[in-house]
C-alpha cells in the first residue's frame, strides 16, 4: 500500500494571498451575487469602504482624479456635479428600498468583473494596473455616491420629525436598533456605518472621502447613535452652565479598599474607591441658584455640564427634579459606590435632556481605570489617606466600552468621554475621528485646566482632526487640592475650551465666583471631501463667544 | 414613565409612521416587544386609540410631542 504523505503544516505565512473576492464574502456573503445591497446606499458603502480600507485602497484617490478609467470615460458632467446628481437618484430609490439608478449598478458591474485581484498589487504588469485602477475608481464612486445620497443621515431635521424623508426616517429606525449601524445587510461584527459630522481636510485617509458616513471596524468599543429632538432647528446660541461641583473635597474622599489578608498578600497593586457624602439637598440649592443667576444673564440656559464623578446616584435624582421644569441637557459625571465591600465601583457619564417634562437618560461607562501615581497623591495632598509609595488603581469595573452621540435639532451633536478616555487614544480615538462629533465634553477629576495640561495636549489633537470643539471640566474641589509648586501661583482654572481656530481658552473662576455660563455660536463652515465634493455647508463647528462667571464662593 | 435613549428614538419614530406594514416598523416592534410596558405604549401608538390606562395617554402625548419636537 503506498504510504500517505505526512501533511506539512504550512505557516500563516505561506497562506493564499488575501483577493477582493474573499474581503468581500467577508463583509456581506451575498453580495457577489446578488444586489440587495444596493437598495439601500449605507449597505453599499459599508461594503465598499471596508474593501478600502481593508486594501488601503483609498489612496489612489488623486493619483488619478477625476477617473477616466472603465464606466467613468464616459462620465461629461464635472465630478461633483455628477456624485451629487447620482447620490440624490439615489437617494429617492432608497426611500422606498427599490432599484437604484443605473450609474450605480453600472460601477458595482466594473466591482464584480475585479474581484479576483489580489488584495496587495502582485505584478507591474499595465493590464493588472488598469484592473486595479477600474477596481479602485468604482469603489471610491460608490464610496461617494453612497455619501451624497446619505446628506443629514442622524440628524433630526424637520423632514425627519415629520416623517416627511423616508430616507432619514429608516436612516434613524436603523441607527436606534440594535447595534446602531446604518447598514442592515452587514455584520456588525464585521463593520458599522455611523453618521458623520466633519471632513478632515489634510491628508488622505478613508475619512477623508466623506462628509456624511463613516465606517467603524472593530467590537472593542461600541458607537451607540442617538438623535435627541431637543432644542430649536434655528438655535445657532447654546448657553452652557459649567457646574464645577463639588466646591470642596477632602482627601478622605479617597478611601483605599481594604483586601481581605489573603487577597492583599497576592495583590501587587492597591485600589481606591472616590467616596464622597451624598448632599442632595446642597446640591440642590446651589444648582437652583446658580441656574436662576444664569437665567438672568441669558435669556435662556440650554445645558449644563458636571464634571466626573462630581454626583452620586441620589443626587443626580435630585438634579431631575430641579431641571424638570425647564427643556434642557445636563451631561453629568455619576460615581455609582460598589454595592459589596469589595465590589468595584462604577464611574459614569450620564447625559439627561428633559422636554415638555418628559425625559430621557443616556448613560456610558468609563473605559479605563485612573492610576494614581506617587506624583499624583503629592500634588493632591492625598497621602493622608493614600500611601504614596504604592501605585492606586481606581476600583471600578470597566463595562461593555461604549461611546454614545446625540444628536441635537441645531446640529449639535455632542460625545462624552471621562477623564482618561480622553487621554488613553485606544480603542476610542479612531471611532470619534470617524465621526467627528462637533462637540466633544470631557468630564475630568484633574487639576487646572490649563493650556500645558495634558487635556488642553489631548484637546488640540481632536480639534485639529476631525475638527471637534473641545471642552473639558473638573470640579472646584479637585482644582482647589491641587497643591502648588515654590513659585507658582494656584490656579482656578475650571475648565478649557479648544476649537480647531487658533489659541484656546483657559476658563479661571475669579475668586469670589464658582460657576460660570458659556455662550456657544454655531459656526457653518463648507468642507470638502478629498474627491473634491463640497457638504453644501452643512457642518456646525460650536466657537466660544461669550464667558459669564456666576455665583458667590 | 421615562424611557431609555434606545427606547425615546423609537417610540418618537414609530409616531411619525404608524405604518404596521412598513419593513421598518415591524423592525421596530421587534426592537421594543422585550419590555411589556413600552409595548403597550408602542401599541397605542400604532393603533391611533387612547389606552385606558392614563399613564400610557400620558407617555403617548409626551412621544408625539417629542417626535414632532415642537418647542
Amino acid at each position: 500500500m503506498p504510504r500517505k504523505k505526512k501533511a506539512t503544516a504550512k505557516s500563516p505565512a505561506d497562506a493564499k494571498p488575501a483577493t477582493f473576492a474573499a474581503l468581500l464574502s467577508a463583509v456581506d456573503p451575498t453580495a457577489a451575487k446578488g444586489a440587495a445591497h444596493l437598495k439601500w446606499p449605507p449597505d453599499t458603502f459599508a461594503i465598499c469602504a471596508y474593501l478600502l480600507h481593508q486594501s488601503g485602497a483609498y489612496k489612489d484617490v488623486l493619483a488619478q482624479w477625476p477617473p477616466v478609467c472603465g464606466m467613468f470615460c464616459k462620465v461629461k458632467q464635472p465630478w461633483p456635479n455628477w456624485v451629487e446628481r447620482v447620490g440624490k437618484a439615489w437617494r429617492k430609490a432608497g426611500t422606498t428600498l427599490s432599484v437604484p439608478p443605473k450609474e450605480v449598478k453600472d460601477a458595482w458591474k466594473q466591482v464584480k468583473q475585479h474581484l479576483g485581484l489580489e488584495v496587495q498589487a502582485q505584478s507591474d504588469s499595465e493590464t493588472e494596473k488598469q484592473s486595479r485602477s477600474e477596481l479602485h475608481c468604482a469603489l471610491i464612486a460608490l464610496v461617494a455616491m453612497a455619501d451624497a445620497a446619505s446628506a443629514g443621515v442622524g440628524l433630526p431635521s424637520k423632514a425627519t420629525r415629520t416623517g416627511q424623508d423616508m430616507y432619514l426616517w429608516r436612516a434613524a429606525v436603523r441607527l436606534g436598533s440594535k447595534g446602531g449601524s446604518l447598514a442592515s445587510n452587514v455584520a456588525l461584527q464585521v463593520a458599522r456605518v455611523l453618521p458623520k459630522l466633519h471632513t478632515p481636510n489634510v491628508g488622505i485617509t478613508l475619512r477623508s472621502l466623506t462628509h456624511h458616513l463613516a465606517l467603524h471596524v472593530g467590537n472593542d468599543v461600541v458607537p451607540v447613535w442617538r438623535e435627541v429632538p431637543w432644542g430649536s432647528d434655528t438655535d445657532s446660541i447654546l448657553n452652557i452652565l459649567v457646574a464645577p461641583w463639588p466646591t470642596k473635597l477632602h482627601p478622605s474622599d479617597f478611601k483605599p479598599v481594604r483586601l481581605s489578608k489573603a487577597l492583599q498578600k497576592r495583590a501587587s497593586y492597591a485600589r481606591v474607591n472616590f467616596e464622597r457624602k451624598s448632599d442632595p439637598d446642597g446640591l440642590a440649592n446651589w444648582t437652583r441658584e446658580r441656574l436662576e443667576e444664569a437665567e438672568r444673564v441669558a435669556e435662556k440656559v440650554h445645558g449644563l455640564v458636571f464634571p466626573e464623578a462630581s454626583l452620586t446616584p441620589t443626587e443626580f435624582d435630585r438634579l431631575k427634579e430641579v431641571v424638570s421644569s425647564r427643556d434642557v441637557f445636563v451631561v453629568a459625571g455619576v460615581a455609582v459606590p460598589p454595592t459589596t465591600p469589595a465590589g468595584l465601583a462604577q464611574n459614569r457619564v450620564r447625559l439627561l435632556v428633559t422636554r415638555h417634562g418628559s425625559r430621557t437618560v443616556i448613560d456610558q461607562g468609563k473605559h479605563h481605570r485612573w492610576k494614581l501615581t506617587r506624583s499624583q497623591v503629592e500634588m493632591y495632598g492625598l497621602a493622608v489617606s493614600l500611601h504614596p509609595h504604592e501605585d492606586w488603581w481606581e476600583n471600578i469595573e470597566i463595562p461593555q466600552r461604549e461611546v454614545h452621540f446625540a444628536a441635537f435639532n441645531n446640529g449639535t451633536t455632542i460625545c462624552c468621554l471621562i477623564c482618561e478616555d480622553l487621554a488613553r487614544m485606544d480603542p476610542v480615538s479612531s471611532l470619534v475621528r470617524s465621526v467627528g462629533p462637533n462637540l466633544l465634553i470631557a468630564l475630568l477629576m484633574d487639576g487646572p485646566q490649563l493650556g500645558v495640561r495634558w487635556p488642553a495636549r489631548y484637546a488640540t489633537v481632536l480639534a485639529e482632526d476631525p475638527g471637534c470643539s473641545v471642552l473639558t471640566v473638573s470640579s472646584l474641589g479637585m482644582v482647589d487640592m491641587v497643591q502648588p509648586r515654590k513659585g507658582q501661583a494656584k490656579s482656578r482654572s475650571v475648565a478649557l475650551w479648544k476649537d480647531n481656530g487658533p489659541g484656546m481658552v483657559e476658563i479661571e473662576l475669579p475668586k469670589d465666583k464658582d460657576a460660570v455660563l458659556l455662550t456657544l455660536y454655531n459656526e457653518t463652515v463648507e468642507e470638502f471631501s478629498a474627491d473634491g465634493r463640497s457638504d453644501g455647508k452643512m457642518t456646525d463647528h460650536p466657537r466660544l463667544e461669550a464667558v459669564h462667571f456666576l455665583g458667590k464662593a | 414613565m421615562e424611557f431609555d435613549g434606545q427606547q425615546t428614538t423609537l417610540l418618537a419614530l414609530l409616531a411619525q409612521n404608524p405604518d404596521k406594514n412598513d419593513p421598518d416598523v415591524k423592525r421596530i416592534l421587534k426592537e421594543l416587544a422585550p419590555n411589556p410596558q413600552v409595548k403597550l405604549v408602542a401599541e397605542v401608538l400604532i393603533r391611533k386609540k387612547s389606552s385606558p390606562d392614563k399613564t400610557i395617554n400620558q407617555a403617548v402625548a409626551g412621544l408625539r410631542a417629542w417626535a414632532k419636537g415642537l418647542r
